[in-house]
């Protein structure tokens, strides 16, 4: 039996205008959540404060959990994370109430007991993985998810070999550490069999450190209702799919990730996931999906064509360009880069910024515009990028797109973020897989 | 001042006060039952388009299947075009015996060959 390994909190999402509020327990759960829909035996052996013990053991009893194991007392912290944004369109403003003041109770007799299954399972938090794993027997087959606390080298384990080690491009090891693929995985070989880069939603990339060998899983990418966990729950479901191929598991992994990303009810995602199990891995492997490497989307070039100008609220520009950089794309704002127009401008500086912009976006091989008003350079700007043929997006978050022109000539006009995020990656994996990008 | 929300963990299959689409372990419409209008992808390297060298009228009947995409076909199973990835989660639908047929909504040759579909689900 695979016993799952970390901390329990309590998410809160936060009403806010990309979600409404929802209070959900959180940590590993969310991987609870996935074997549970799939119907596997599972335990989980959780660190909490005490006040939760309650919720966590009736909660974990509606998943059908065989076995609950509390590995330490939580002190001096609510175990509270509010979540700003649950979609990862940019950075999700994840806040831990009090989180410089956690210290934990180990239970020692508690602990013991992880020699009891097969396969652990941890997802790092605030505890002492190390210490942990002095606790487990040599023939267990151990996986790791380090994507919280474990900042540098220094901090992963050294006295276990992972059977996998799980690591996101959101991660601080992946942000201090990463400057290409193969010295990634060189670095992290002596720690595990196989490597698992996480790359959102533009797949994963994985490493066999037996064999050198690198291949990638594509992801189904959509729209999505939150990614709160999505993480979590793609690790599990590689561990405890039904194939012995780890990248079959993986492909398996994506999709169940992806039903768990479209909701957070917990019968519909286990009905779909149920239906998923019985489709043939060749099947799912043979499915077209979104395969976008991280380096690579330094060369997507996005123009964003937009009222960029001083006197202008650029909130709604800021946050999409922000947005943008976090999944490592690289936004261009003509205005920024060439200059803003003065209210005088003669005809020397006029031909000047209508040769730089059109040179930016002759560089770009995406364009989205920011329709904050019928500003008619961002309007003629669209129209000179679908004649182009260039992927052309509409984000359109006052509704405000109504001319049939406008409407019906980009690729997407929307007013969700997301979804608007969601197209970048699935227009740049098309012209990745096509090797035109 | 009050406080809102449930109070309580509400997220699980038999909570006693679920309402739909907020609390409880089912969403308001699950997804597979989801009647689907969108415009087809690759439309103009279809086999539909390649045999008849225009796209379907309005109106025409059209079925959805899957391949290595989710598809649309016409009555005789010939490919239309491709659906949108965003809707790939209907692989697991189609497994799970749901059947989603309709009609082609709208379709121009010009400037480009598109069509929109609109299809409603049925549970076999």
């Amino acid at each position: 039996m695979i016993c799952i390994v970390g901390d329990i909190l309590t998410d809160v999402m936060l009403n806010t205008p990309l979600s409404e509020s929802k209070m959900r327990l959180g940590g590993i759960i969310h991987a609870a959540r996935g074997i549970w829909a799939m119907g596997i035996e599972y335990a989980c052996a959780y660190f909490a404060p005490s006040y939760l013990d309650c919720h966590i053991n009736f909660y974990l009893d509606k998943m059908a959990c065989s076995k609950i194991i509390k590995l330490g007392n939580v002190i001096n912290n609510p175990y509270t994370m509010l979540i700003e944004e649950p979609k990862e369109i940019g950075n999700q403003g994840y806040e831990q109430l009090y989180r410089d003041t956690i210290d934990i109770e180990y239970n020692l007799e508690e602990i013991g007991k992880l020699k009891e299954f097969d396969q652990l399972m941890f997802i790092s938090g605030n505890y002492d993985m190390n210490f942990l794993l002095d606790n487990t027997n040599i023939d267990q087959m151990l996986y790791a998810d380090v994507a919280n606390n474990v900042k540098d080298l220094n901090d992963l384990p050294t006295n276990r070999l992972f059977e996998t080690l799980f690591v996101s491009t959101s991660s601080d090891l992946f942000t201090n550490r990463f400057k290409d693929g193969q010295s990634f995985f060189k670095m992290l070989e002596p720690f595990a069999n196989n490597i698992v880069l996480k790359e959102n939603r533009g797949g994963s990339r994985v490493y066999n450190s037996k064999t050198g060998v690198i291949y990638h899983i594509p992801a189904q990418t959509c729209s999505i209702t939150h990614s709160v966990g999505v993480g979590d729950v793609y690790d599990v479901s590689s561990i405890v799919a039904p194939s012995e191929s780890l990248e079959n598991r993986l492909h398996f992994a994506s999709w169940v990730a992806m039903q768990y990303a479209k909701t957070t009810f917990v019968d519909n995602f286990r009905q779909s996931v149920q239906s998923t199990l019985k489709i043939s891995a060749d099947r799912l492997k043979a499915f077209d999906g979104c395969l976008l490497p991280w380096e690579v989307r330094q060369r997507c070039q996005i123009y964003i064509a937009a009222p960029d100008f001083d006197f202008m609220d650029r909130a709604l520009i800021n946050t999409l360009c922000e947005s943008l950089k976090y999944h490592n794309f690289c936004p261009r704002r003509p205005i920024l880069e060439n200059g803003q127009m003065t209210a005088d401008a003669d005809k020397k500086e006029r031909q000047y910024l209508y040769h730089a912009d059109m040179a930016l976006l002759e560089k770009c091989n995406m364009l989205i515009a920011v329709l904050m008003n019928n500003d008619p350079g961002t309007l003629i700007e669209i129209g000179m990028a679908v004649q182009r043929g260039m992927p052309t997006l509409v984000y359109d978050p006052k509704g405000i797109a109504d001319n049939c022109m406008l409407t019906e000539c980009p690729t997407l006009v929307s007013s969700d973020l997301d979804a608007i995020m969601a197209k970048v990656f699935i227009e740049y994996s098309k012209l990745f897989k096509n090797g035109t990008l | 001042m009050g406080s809102m929300g449930p109070g309580h963990l509400s997220d699980y299959s038999d909570y006693k006060e679920a309402v739909k689409g907020k609390t409880g372990g089912k969403d308001t419409v699950y997804i597979c039952d989801k009647a689907v209008s969108t415009f087809l992808e690759d439309v103009a390297t279809s086999d539909y388009y390649k045999q008849n060298g225009g796209v379907p009228a309005k109106g025409t009947f059209v079925r959805i299947t899957s391949s290595s995409r989710i598809v649309a076909v016409d009555k005789n199973g010939v490919v239309i075009g491709n659906l949108p990835t965003d809707y790939n989660y209907l692989l697991a639908c189609l497994e799970e015996g749901y059947q989603y047929e309709g009609v082609v909504e709208d379709s121009y040759d010009q400037p480009f060959p598109s069509v929109q579909i609109a299809v409603t689900p049925q549970k076999i």
